[in-house]
């Protein structure tokens, strides 16, 4: 074995620091996005920009040779290129006056999204040049470098997590792009002299043009984003901000206009609503901090509210609030005299300000006398819980500008499946109700699907006289459902007829409701809501209402969590067509974006891998290839495939068990990533004593094993685990997640190992061929997991590690020397 | 060849003259092709809407104001265009299609005292300027605001009043109203705003982005006093396949 020219530790050391720098770079710009933008061609752009990876082994696969005499100065330039570029592109896209809502009336947003896209490829490109060279340099430690490249990633997404704690997202922009520099001092020490003075002058134009972005980078937000419009208005101040990976928190004051946040307020109240201060999520997501007011009675407002529906039917003795939403629920629950209040906060941040920060303002209503608060997540909180409430109470959980433009259709929500009704209905005292508020879109879909899930979820508790548990009413604005374990009794009824009346809101479903009763206040041109509950209710008309409907009602599961996802081919050809008179908004962007991100990243994909391909043609005649490159792409391809399906499927499924959307997504991503790379490690050294083929064929075999068991252990085990504490639930993820993962980090190396053996110039075309297939991979889980369910995405990925084993790069299978 | 120094100035005017006449023809024939661009989308969501065709009267006055001089001049290319532009300040001019459905939902009459919540660029309340007595257009963005009442003084509408202020709390003084048109959104129907709508008036409020507005939100208040809302899609689709 050929003796390395710098020390490989070192090299070890750059190659995680810099993967850890491109990891929390990746998951930073989504984070980026998601304040400056709010649409999912921010998916789009951040998906495709990961073609840098691709476009890396292609571009080192055509100049190998040059590559191979420059290392240094390519490594570490192009180190300092991802440092420079990381923040350089960023700064440059946000300027870029892309506006995703005139994408399909103006062409030039096309070439803005193309322009985005390209520029904040260039640093993923010269991060996976700098990792790709490292293979090709050093060949005999490919497993290693590897596993700093994964150990690194764990780091890196870890870290950002912890970071974004304490820094805004801007920051840790420039704190990314600092650290990454170490990538490329660690290796100079072991370059050539003359060399390394050279890198080590081209480290201060980039140290200054970093430390100067610091005192000058700030986000750029969309002018059409509600805080934006918000401090357009003269008066209009951020008197606080806070920052956590849970979002970016702005308080808005203005004395000259004040706001006044009531959405779903009766339009027969002529209440005025009192001071508030605005508070934003993200520059978006508005929800209102309401003035303590001296006498409670000032905020009789908030009983009309299609919310405030439980406290109009009868005393509420307990309540358990989702979501403070800065405190407004809490406020309603406190005016209707609810003795005992459980409030979840998932973001403590929001607590903090709203309680501490403006406790003068506020009032403390998270710390009131007969309120307990809890910052945790709610379905986390129930399963580790026995108490009975009289109302569990959720409401408008996003914005209404997210709810309508369907900017949540990629996201998965473990609070409205199935699973989730039956916990909440399980934690109902007898006469106790489950009121989930929710945005009215026109044609309804967001309140059906939910309608639909929990008439399911009631039907599934055994119960059969579900119309009779269950009653939906509905401003213009929001629709409030309740749902009991017990049918609704007369007089029940006549307090909801008398609400509604005295409201002027529309039943769209009571247990005894006559057809002339619906769509009286607030008039449609059809009554779809009272129709279309009517046949959700109704066992024979159901199934064909559910086909019929040009929006997917189909209830979401924990297997298939996607609660905002309404998408229809036949409905999108229909709209398209309206498109100028006003069909555009109807149109569910999300999985179009998801769609085109897929097919945009097989045809580039395409092209990134054959490109190489017609290259080595022409090398084949020198006769030294022994590899048959068929085996080449369709190895590297699938081994890129199966490994992103399987740890974003496992990643969904461990949100199950630990419930907080950041600690399992820090925790399960950290896991995977660390376990494959030690796996790597550990792969290598067995290769050693085996053969890297052996080894590849003992990790596939141990993968599909333990995915089997998985699919039918973990589900159960989740149940029995609800009740444990976060850090035994962690520990027992690893336990769980490590043996994977650990087998996942070997197949990739393995398979570069080979390479390395028997043709060494396919080695960044491999590298290529794989980053492409992870780009692919990112989008068809999701569209698979949409369609299928997790489970059937595991059960895919497992099948094309087996599938592997048929095509792994040896010569054995190809033109093996004789 | 010399011509004289007057000669070059007639030569000058004559052609800044020929310039103006064909950019007005072709500014005209934009306006004409705008309103067939309304008229057929009308007509394919005549049964949604109950009726047919909008007011004439609507549409004849959209094929008079000059909807470019309400956008900025980079976008005059587009300005007749059936869709939003933006206008700046994160605000922009709706669709045409749009402005002529809110318009034709208040059923105008020449005797009526329209308010405007949110002027943005004043071409709403242009529109509604040729077709009512009074306009009352409120702006809450001041840079906005200041630059609709130039354009509106520029173009010498006299019967559109204007302030920056507030809109929630309407225009007490002026009112009531017998329409309102809220182009601004809004968490819920300010109830100022419902004081100040006459017995028999109507409001109306588009949801929606900025954008691409989703539905129209027409309030009435009806003799008795009783309020009433409708939710109207300025599109022709029904949510179940076979209906439509």
């Amino acid at each position: 074995m050929a003796k390395p020219d710098i020390k490989l530790l070192f090299l070890l050391a750059s190659v995680f620091i810099l993967s850890a720098s491109a990891l929390a770079y990746e998951i930073l710009l989504m984070r980026l996005f998601a304040i400056i933008q709010w649409h999912h061609f921010a998916y789009m752009i951040i998906g495709l920009a990961l073609l840098g990876y691709g476009v890396s082994g292609t571009v080192v696969s055509l100049f190998q040779q040059r590559v191979k005499e420059h290392f240094f100065s390519l490594y570490v330039g192009s180190v300092f290129m991802f440092s420079v570029f990381s923040v350089l592109n960023f700064q440059v896209a946000q300027q870029l006056p892309f506006n995703a809502e005139l994408i399909f009336w103006d062409d030039q947003q096309l070439f803005l999204l193309t322009g985005m896209l390209l520029l904040l490829s260039v640093p993923f490109f010269f991060a996976a040049t700098a990792i790709c060279i490292a293979f090709m340099h050093f060949k005999a430690h490919l497993t290693k470098i590897y596993a700093a490249d994964l150990i690194g990633a764990a780091a890196g997404s870890l870290g950002l997590i912890i970071l974004l704690f304490f820094l805004l997202p801007q920051h840790a922009l420039i704190t990314i792009a600092s650290v990454s520099v170490f990538a490329a001092i660690l290796v100079l020490p072991s370059a050539p002299k003359s060399i390394a003075k050279k890198l080590l002058l081209l480290a201060i134009p980039v140290a200054v043009f970093i430390g100067y972005q610091l005192t000058q980078i700030k986000l750029e937000m969309s002018p059409y984003k509600s805080l934006s419009q918000t401090l357009k208005i003269q008066g209009a101040t951020i008197i606080h901000q806070r920052s956590s990976p849970l979002g970016l928190l702005s308080v808005i004051e203005n004395n000259s206009v004040p706001f006044r946040h009531a959405p779903g307020l009766s339009i027969n109240t002529d209440q005025m609503v009192l001071p508030q201060l605005a508070l934003f999520t993200d520059g978006d997501s508005h929800s209102a901090i309401t003035q303590f007011p001296d006498k409670i009675k000032k905020l009789s407002y908030l009983s009309n509210m299609t919310s405030a529906l439980p406290y109009a039917i009868t005393p509420i003795d307990s309540a358990l609030i989702v979501g403070g939403a800065g405190g407004t629920d809490i406020l309603q629950a406190l005016y209707h005299d609810t003795k005992s209040i459980d409030v979840l906060e998932l973001n403590k941040q929001t607590y903090e300000l709203v309680d501490k920060v403006l406790a003068d303002f506020s009032g403390s209503p998270y710390s009131h006398k007969k309120v307990n608060t809890h910052i945790r997540e709610v379905r986390d909180f129930l399963g580790s819980s026995d108490k009975k409430y009289s109302l569990i109470q959720i409401s408008l959980m996003d914005g209404f500008n997210a709810s309508s433009s369907g900017m949540h259709s990629l996201n998965e929500s473990y609070l409205y499946t199935i699973e989730a009704i039956q916990l909440y209905l399980s934690h109902l005292k007898d006469n106790g109700y489950l009121a989930i508020t929710r945005w009215i879109n026109i044609p309804p879909r967001d309140s059906l699907k939910l309608f639909h899930s929990m008439v399911i979820a009631l039907k599934e508790q055994g119960f059969k006289d579900i119309g009779k548990r269950i009653v939906f009413i509905r401003s213009w604005q929001t629709g409030t459902i309740l749902i009991k374990n017990a049918p609704f009794s007369d007089n029940e009824l006549k307090m909801i007829r008398s609400f509604n009346e005295n409201n002027a809101f529309d039943s769209a479903w009571l247990p005894d409701m006559r057809a002339a009763e619906a769509n009286r206040f607030n008039m449609l041109s059809s009554p779809i809501f009272y129709e279309a509950s009517s046949s959700i209710l109704s066992d024979e008309k159901r199934d064909q209402f559910i086909r019929d409907y040009k929006f997917d009602l189909q209830p979401s599961t924990d297997n298939k969590p996607f609660f905002h996802h309404f998408f229809r081919w036949q409905t999108f050809s229909e709209l398209l067509e309206l498109r100028d008179q006003g069909g555009m908004p109807l149109i569910e962007w999300g999985y179009l974006v998801l769609l085109a991100t897929l097919v945009i990243s097989v045809i580039s994909s395409f092209v990134l891998i054959l490109i190489p391909l017609i290259f080595f043609q022409q090398k084949a005649t020198n006769g030294n290839i022994s590899i048959r490159k068929i085996n080449v792409i369709f190895y590297f391809f699938m081994v890129g495939l199966a490994f992103l399906m399987i740890e974003i499927a496992f990643m969904q499924k461990f949100i199950v068990l630990l419930h907080h959307p950041i600690y399992s997504f820090a925790a399960t991503l950290s896991i995977f990533l660390l376990f494959a790379g030690l796996g790597s490690h550990v792969g290598g050294r067995l290769a050693a004593a085996w053969s890297t083929q052996r080894v590849f064929l003992a990790s596939c075999l141990g993968i599909a094993l333990i995915g089997i068991v998985y699919l039918w252990l973990l589900d159960p085990l989740f149940e029995v685990a609800t009740g444990f504490s976060l850090p035994v639930k962690i520990f027992l993820s690893i336990i769980l997640l490590a043996p994977l993962a650990f087998l996942m980090g070997m197949p990739f190396p393995m398979g570069l190992a080979s390479l390395s053996q028997h043709a060494e110039n396919y080695i960044p075309w491999a590298w290529g061929i794989n980053g492409c297939a992870s780009v692919i991979s990112a989008s068809l889980s999701t569209i698979l997991a949409i369609n299928l369910g997790f489970n059937a995405v595991i059960g895919i990925g497992l099948a094309l590690y087996l599938t592997t084993l048929v095509f792994f790069p040896s010569p054995k299978l190809a033109e093996r020397p004789t | 060849m010399k011509l004289p120094a007057l000669s070059k100035i007639f030569l000058f005017v004559a052609c800044q003259l020929l310039i103006s006449a064909s950019v007005a023809d072709d500014f005209q024939q934009q306006r004409q092709d705008m309103i067939d661009a309304i008229k057929q989308s009308v007509a394919e969501t005549r049964r949604h809407l109950d009726k047919a065709e909008l007011d004439p009267r609507v549409l004849e006055v959209m094929s008079k104001v000059p909807r470019h001089r309400f956008v900025p001049s980079d976008l005059w290319p587009e300005a007749y265009e059936n869709r939003p532009l933006p206008i700046g300040h994160g605000q922009t001019i709706s669709q045409p299609y749009i402005v002529a459905l809110m318009t034709d939902l208040i059923d105008t009459q020449p005797d009526f005292k329209v308010l405007e919540i949110g002027t943005g660029s004043a071409y709403q309340a242009a529109i509604l300027a040729e077709l009512v007595d009074e306009v009352y257009s409120i702006e809450i963005i001041e840079p906005l605001g200041k630059a609709a009442a130039k354009r509106i003084a520029e173009l010498d509408y006299q019967n559109i009043h204007t302030r920056i202020a507030d809109g929630y709390f309407g225009w007490e003084e002026a009112g009531p109203f017998d329409a309102i048109l809220v182009t601004a959104a809004a968490s819920h129907v300010p109830p100022p705003l419902v004081k100040q709508l006459k017995k028999g008036g109507r409001m109306v409020i588009p949801v929606g982005s900025r954008f691409m507005t989703q539905q129209l939100l027409f309030v009435e208040k009806g003799t008795d006093g009783k309020v009433t809302t409708r939710q109207v899609l300025p599109v022709f689709f029904v949510p179940l396949t076979g209906a439509r």
